[in-house]
């Protein structure tokens, strides 16, 4: 009898065991969310990392960009965007909008862009980190305190990044990216419009060599798409454009590495392009 | 009385065999890797946190070599992390103002980055850089060079985190 017991407790533990072991695969599979790791991956040989996207607001601000109400995408265009490209490009620009209301304690405005990048996240996928009801309420308590609100979206920007690089999508963050520039250019390029501002046009050419691995980060992205192509087609006309100014090519000819100072027109020319790219994203 | 310890004995393993069941390389090293990025995101404090990369290589019988590009878009002082702790094999990490290697400048080298972690200040890369460079303007950009010695025996990973202080 005792020995019978005993045969079973021993079949009982190894299909526990094995069992057990199904389970933690399983497991894993659904814990992927949090921590995914291709053994055999191999990073490329050239990779970058770019700003975030209060980064870009902050380094306009620290040049003088003054706040300027009705230039931001309206909140309430977040409705137009139905396709997931459109939804990630547009999530970039409502995210560059929040930091720039943000930083200029626009807290009303602010809060409805943390509505239009929660709806546009959780539709791109992003739920986990935008799904969490806590954070509007989070906001709602800091409304009044610039530094607690910047905290909230430095938190958002962080744990959108860890989700995308730990669930193998980096490719959307550089779609994310690609509308937050473009924002962000967008703003500075108006503000400019009103005033002569040399450390606002410095600035610009700063985020302009950003361009490149913009461009480059694109091409990850696994499917092919006709917005996505025309944004890549005309980002690649601003760095054309931007390359071919008369100030930019005798810069790069100095032998002291000069920074190239724009001319009003050239301004107005780069001007048009990011215009153009603008109002083809947020239509 | 001999049953119960039979049972005991039977049950004590299973707790042990279901306590300790050992995860594959993948996850344990992911683990690992997210131990060494958050140690990294520490090490910054108080930093902003700006971004990350980890940068993933395979065991090799020859030298390889991995780059990243990097701005320091704030007139700030930014911080980078490295994290080696996961490379069991020699780790060169040289810093650059460009990518351009017939004209590049080398701001920083860390010579044996593996099993450890390793801060760096743009203030230092920025002062290298005003030494050796007659330029005015201020550090814009780095170029990060990992060199992984031959003879890596497995796939491996460096952590950087950066971070600037606030403006």
């Amino acid at each position: 009898m005792s020995s019978k017991i005993n045969s079973f407790l021993l079949v009982s533990v190894i299909l526990i065991s094995s069992c057990s072991s199904n389970e933690k695969k399983d497991g894993d599979a659904v814990a992927k969310v949090d921590a995914t790791l291709d053994n055999t991956y191999n990073s490329e040989k050239f990779d970058f990392v770019l700003p975030q996207p209060i980064s870009l607001a902050k380094a306009f601000q620290a040049s003088g960009l003054t706040y300027n109400a009705g230039l931001a995408n309206p909140a309430s265009n977040k409705t137009r965007y139905n396709t997931k490209v459109k939804q990630l490009l547009n999530l970039g620009v409502y995210s560059t909008d929040l930091a720039y209301c943000a930083i200029n304690e626009q807290a009303q405005q602010a809060r409805e862009y943390l509505n239009a990048v929660q709806e546009l996240g959780n539709a791109v996928g992003l739920k986990p980190v935008f799904s969490d009801k806590k954070l509007v309420e989070k906001f709602d308590k800091s409304l009044n305190n610039t530094e607690a609100v910047e905290d909230l979206i430095y938190d958002i920007q962080e744990s959108s990044e860890a989700y995308m690089d730990d669930n193998d999508i980096r490719y959307l963050a550089i779609i994310q990216f690609a509308g937050s520039w473009t924002e962000g250019m967008y703003l500075g390029i108006k503000d400019l419009e009103t005033k002569q501002n040399e450390n606002l046009s410095v600035t610009l050419i700063d985020q302009i060599n950003l361009l490149e691995n913009i461009i480059e980060g694109i091409k990850t992205y696994p499917t092919s798409d006709q917005t996505l192509t025309s944004v890549t087609n005309k980002l690649k006309d601003i760095l054309k454009t931007y390359n071919s100014l008369e100030s930019v090519k005798l810069a790069a000819k100095s032998s002291t590495f000069a920074f190239p100072k724009l001319t009003k027109t050239e301004i107005s020319t780069l001007s048009s392009k990011v215009i153009d790219l603008r109002n083809y994203i947020i239509q | 009385m001999k049953s119960i310890k039979i049972i005991f004995s039977i049950f004590t393993v299973a707790f042990l065999l279901l306590s300790n069941a050992p995860l594959d390389n993948g996850n344990s090293s992911d683990a690992r890797i997210n131990t060494y990025k958050y140690e990294c995101k520490q090490l910054i404090k108080p930093a902003r946190y700006e971004g990350s990369r980890i940068t993933y290589y395979n065991e090799s019988q020859e030298e390889q070599k991995k780059s990243i590009e990097t701005f320091f878009l704030l007139d700030t002082e930014y911080k980078l992390a490295f994290s080696g702790k996961e490379c069991s094999t020699k780790l060169n990490i040289k810093i650059y103002d460009s990518a351009d290697e017939n004209k590049r400048v080398l701001l920083k080298e860390i010579k044996s980055g593996e099993a450890k972690n390793t801060l760096v200040s743009s203030k230092d890369l920025s002062a290298t850089y005003a030494k050796k460079v007659t330029k005015s303007e201020r550090l814009k950009v780095i170029y990060i060079e990992y060199t992984i010695a031959a003879k890596t025996k497995k796939n491996e990973a460096v952590v950087l985190v950066i971070g600037y202080k606030d403006i």
